[in-house]
C-alpha cells in the first residue's frame, strides 16, 4: 500500500517521531483521551513536535480531536484540553505503516505473517 | 508599530491608491481625455512603492493570503501594462484600454486592502482569557501568534489546560521552550491541515 493513501493527502514520508505517536496511540487504539501533554510524557517527545505532530494527523483524518468537558476543567481551575483519539480508518492506516516499516515486529505482522 | 503592522498599513495604501487611480480614470473615460504619461506613471510607481512593502510576507502566508499576494502582482503588472498601452493608443483602443484599467484598479484595489485586513488580524493578539494572563499563556501566545489566526485562542487555551496538568515547574518550561522552539513548524503544520480542510 502507498503511504500517501489518505484521501485528504496522506503523508508523502513518515517521520521516526511520528512512528513514535502512533505507536503509542496504537497501544490503546480505544482510548478517546489522548492529550498533548501525555503524549509528551510517553513518547519523550518535545512538545512543540508532539503539537506538530497532532495537527498533521488530524490533516492526514488519522485523528480526531475533541474538547474535553469545560465544565470538569473549570472544575479544576484549568482551561480545556483538546482530546485526541485514532479514527477508525486512522488507526487501520498506521497499523500498516507501521508494518511495512518493521516487518519482523510481532505486534504489527498481519494474521498469517511470519514474525 | 510591528513589521506585520507596517505591510498591513502599506496595502492599505496600495488599495486607497488604487482607488485613485480608478476615480481619476474614470474621470479620464467619462470626457474622453487622454490620461497624462508622467500622472500615470507616478501614480503607478507609488501603488508598486506600497505593494512591495506590503506583500513581503516571510513565513506566514496561509493559501489565500498566497493567492490574493499573487493576484496582486499580477494584477499590477497588466494594469501598468495596459496604462502604458493607453498612453500610446488612438481614441477608440484607448476607450477599451483606459476601461480595462478601471476594472483592473478596482480589483487591485479589494484585493490589496483585503490583504491589508488580514495583515492586521494576523497582527493582534490572541483575544484576553484569564489563562492568557499567565506568565506561561502569554509565552504559548507568543508561539501562536504564527497561527492562523482562528486557530489562535484554541491553540492558547489546550496548550494552557496542558501546562496546567504538569507535574513540576521543569515539565511546565520544557512544554513551554518546546512550544517555542518549534512554532514556525507547528504553524506551518496547522496552515497545511486548514488548507486540506
Amino acid at each position: 500500500m502507498n503511504d500517501r493513501a489518505n484521501g485528504r493527502g496522506g503523508p508523502a514520508r513518515v517521520t521516526v517521531p511520528v512512528i513514535q505517536v502512533l505507536d503509542l496511540l496504537l497501544a490503546e487504539p480505544a482510548r478517546d483521551d489522548w492529550f498533548a501533554l501525555d503524549i509528551c510524557r510517553q513518547t519523550g517527545l518535545g512538545s512543540g513536535t508532539v503539537a506538530q505532530i497532532l495537527f498533521r494527523l488530524q490533516d492526514w483524518g488519522w485523528v480526531r480531536s475533541h474538547w474535553e468537558d469545560a465544565n470538569e476543567a473549570h472544575s479544576q481551575g484549568r482551561p480545556r484540553r483538546r482530546f485526541y483519539e485514532l479514527t477508525g480508518p486512522g488507526a487501520a492506516e498506521a497499523r500498516e505503516v507501521l508494518r511495512r516499516r518493521f516487518p519482523g515486529i510481532a505486534r504489527w505482522a498481519t494474521a498469517g505473517e511470519q514474525a | 508599530m510591528t513589521r506585520l503592522g507596517r505591510q498591513g498599513a502599506a496595502c492599505r495604501r496600495a488599495g486607497a491608491l488604487a482607488r485613485g487611480l480608478r476615480r481619476d480614470l474614470e474621470d479620464l473615460l467619462g470626457h474622453g481625455l487622454r490620461p497624462r504619461a508622467a500622472e500615470v506613471r507616478v501614480a503607478l510607481a507609488r501603488i508598486d512603492h506600497a505593494l512591495g512593502d506590503g506583500l513581503r510576507f516571510r513565513d506566514r502566508v496561509d493559501a489565500e493570503l498566497g493567492y490574493r499576494r499573487g493576484h496582486a502582482r499580477n494584477v499590477a503588472l497588466v494594469l501598468r501594462r495596459t496604462l502604458e498601452e493607453s498612453l500610446a493608443a488612438d481614441a477608440a483602443t484607448r476607450t477599451e484600454l483606459l476601461a480595462r484599467a478601471v476594472r483592473l484598479a478596482d480589483d487591485l484595489a479589494g484585493t490589496a486592502s483585503w490583504i491589508g485586513r488580514r495583515a492586521l488580524e494576523m497582527d493582534e493578539p490572541p483575544p484576553y482569557q484569564p489563562w492568557t494572563g499567565t506568565w506561561a499563556g502569554r509565552l504559548v501566545g507568543l508561539a501562536a501568534r504564527l497561527l492562523p489566526a482562528e486557530l489562535r485562542l484554541d491553540f492558547v487555551e489546550d496548550q494552557c489546560g496542558n501546562l496546567a496538568c504538569a507535574g513540576s515547574r521543569r515539565e511546565r518550561a520544557g512544554y513551554v521552550v518546546g512550544l517555542l522552539a518549534r512554532a514556525p513548524a507547528i504553524a506551518a503544520a496547522a496552515a497545511r491541515g486548514r488548507a486540506a480542510l
